[in-house]
């Protein structure tokens, strides 16, 4: 009978279903019908009645499962993924902005000696390394006004 | 495939983004690459950063690293190229020098000294913030 599945119309189907039902059907006979409603799509309300009375789904809906079942590890893998790339982004974020960020907003660094000085350490070296800057602009500023006031002297007077 | 094209789209968009917020730096300034992070952890140097009320300073200073010197004062020459104001002062073992460029409206000052009896030089890029953006 299993070669012969293919062929078997939706009728002759339902009357196997009928001799099933006035219990027509050898033991044999009906472990066939069970395999052909197994395989095959066919449903109409006695058949349907059949494969419940047999416990038996559907061959059709039998095979959705594995379909439904890849559609749902897509959609996982994909979620999972995205989690996995929003968490990295926030994770970057919060490791790069939060150590050097003070409350005011203002970011202080500072490396000496190949240590990352922090706290006060790290403050009192950007204090120094500051007025240092700004001791040079000060002085190189006084020399070109220097500079400037010689040269007006020579060559405008 | 398409999916794994997207998702790895959507995290290379991420990943651009983040890295270009980092902190506000132009980045065709020579001297600016001396403070990527590549020299942090080397002995003999201090780099100090500081972003404080509209102002951006970055300073390096280097003591008995003749190799290191070198590569800072390249840098410093390198922009000296694209400088609107140049300035030398030299006393003893002092040399300093002073560059402006104009950048987005606005002046960055980059300042090398040397102090060749110290074996010592330091250089430092200042300007307000919006002038690295």
């Amino acid at each position: 009978m299993k070669e012969n599945d293919h062929i078997l119309a939706l009728s002759e189907i339902e009357e196997l279903c009928r001799l099933y039902l006035d219990c027509k059907l050898s033991r044999l006979e009906e472990a066939e019908l069970q395999y052909v409603l197994l395989k095959l799509p066919y449903s109409s309300p006695l058949i349907d009645d059949v494969r419940a009375l047999m416990g038996i789904q559907a061959a059709a809906s039998l095979k959705l499962k594995p379909k439904m079942h890849r559609k749902w590890n897509i959609r996982w893998i994909a979620g999972i993924a995205a989690s996995v790339v929003i968490l990295f982004a926030v994770g970057l974020r919060v490791a790069s902005g939060s150590d050097h960020e003070a409350t005011d907003g203002a970011v202080y660094i500072a490396y000496s000696n190949g240590v990352e000085l922090t706290g006060a350490q790290m403050m009192a070296q950007i204090e120094r390394d500051n007025a240092k800057v700004e001791a040079f602009m000060k002085r190189m500023d006084e020399i070109e006004a220097e500079e400037a006031r010689i040269y007006n002297e020579l060559f405008n007077d | 495939m398409r999916l794994f094209s997207i998702m790895l789209l959507l995290f290379a968009s991420i990943a651009a983004a983040h890295a270009e917020s980092l902190e506000p730096v132009s980045d065709n300034l020579a001297s600016e690459q001396l403070f990527s992070g590549k020299y942090n952890k080397e002995k003999g140097v201090t780099i100090t950063i500081s972003i404080r009320d509209g102002k951006y300073n970055r300073t390096m200073t280097v003591t008995k690293n003749p190799a290191l010197a070198k590569i800072m004062t390249d840098a410093f020459n390198a922009d000296r190229k694209r400088a609107s104001a140049f300035n030398q002062y030299i006393s003893g073992n002092d040399e300093w020098t002073n560059i402006e460029i104009t950048r987005n409206g606005e002046i960055i000052r980059i300042g090398l000294t040397e102090n060749k009896g110290k074996e010592e030089v330091m250089l430092f890029i200042n300007g307000s913030e919006k002038a690295f953006k």
